[in-house]
């Protein structure tokens, strides 16, 4: 069973905003609940990856798949990042 | 279509004398006519006229005194525009040997510290090379030192294939 697998749905919700570069707050705006909570869960995350930082988790998720975990799931909060790049694609069309 | 008009600099109200009204009202007016009038003729964009003007500069490489002589930073381009450029660039921002140091050891997801005892200089200093690279990279909001180790290793990840499809070729 890979490290990832182990994670449930909110953990890999948090674990993608996380590689977005959102910081806890934002997290926690986006879940609507506490910073403490998104900590929480981060420890777990973290703890089940066996990374030390945020950025290492960001880093584990830029290489095991990256956008494939905004993908799997349901789209709720396009991120700026994903419009931008819709823009260019629109551009790029033309 | 719309590209190939500003990369090939298609904009005729852009003289040298327009330097001088940089960053005034006049200038972003005539700005925004001109993209209001690009955009009118193409119906297929339907996003606001200074995002796609803004887009257009990216990929026209405006900033690069290409098209725009006077336009020599992001920040002046926003002041032109009006607007915060909210998108990340990485391609056409200047990377020092130090900064890219730096950024080997932060996209192994080392902390300033660790950068520091690294590099043999001091914490600080790691910070200051990691602000500028966040100013010229246009990354102001949401921790930034992710979004930076993030777009710097997918940016590897797309060398490293390039370069692979490249030697698959050669044999």
């Amino acid at each position: 069973m890979s490290p990832r697998e182990q994670l449930n749905r909110t953990e890999i919700k948090i674990a993608t905003m996380v590689w977005q570069g959102q910081t806890n707050p934002e997290i926690a705006l986006a879940m609507g609940t506490t910073e403490q909570v998104i900590k929480n869960h981060l420890r777990n995350v973290f703890d089940k990856l066996g990374v030390w930082t945020r950025l290492e988790l960001a880093l584990y998720v830029a290489s095991n798949g990256g956008i494939s975990w905004a993908a799997e799931l349901p789209a709720a909060a396009a991120p700026k990042a994903a419009a931008a790049a819709a823009g260019l694609g629109a551009s790029n069309s033309n | 279509m719309l590209r190939d008009a500003v990369s090939s600099c298609a904009a005729p109200w852009v003289r040298k004398t327009d330097a001088v009204h940089f960053g005034t009202k006049l200038f972003q007016k005539g700005l925004n006519d001109w993209v209001a009038s690009q955009v009118n003729n193409s119906s297929m964009l339907e996003v606001r006229e200074s995002t796609v003007f803004v887009l257009l500069c990216f990929e026209a490489k405006l900033w690069r005194r290409t098209c725009f002589p006077f336009v020599r930073s992001r920040r002046q381009l926003e002041t032109a525009i009006g607007e915060e450029i909210l998108m990340v660039d990485l391609e056409h921002i200047k990377i020092t040997r130090r900064d890219q140091q730096v950024l080997k050891l932060l996209v192994q997801g080392c902390s300033n510290k660790e950068i520091a005892a690294q590099l043999e200089i001091s914490p600080r200093t790691v910070k200051q090379h990691l602000r500028t690279l966040f100013l010229r990279a246009g990354i102001r909001q949401g921790r930034k030192r992710v979004i930076l180790a993030t777009a710097i290793f997918e940016k590897e990840q797309m060398n490293h294939v390039a370069s692979r499809t490249v030697e698959s070729y050669g044999d």
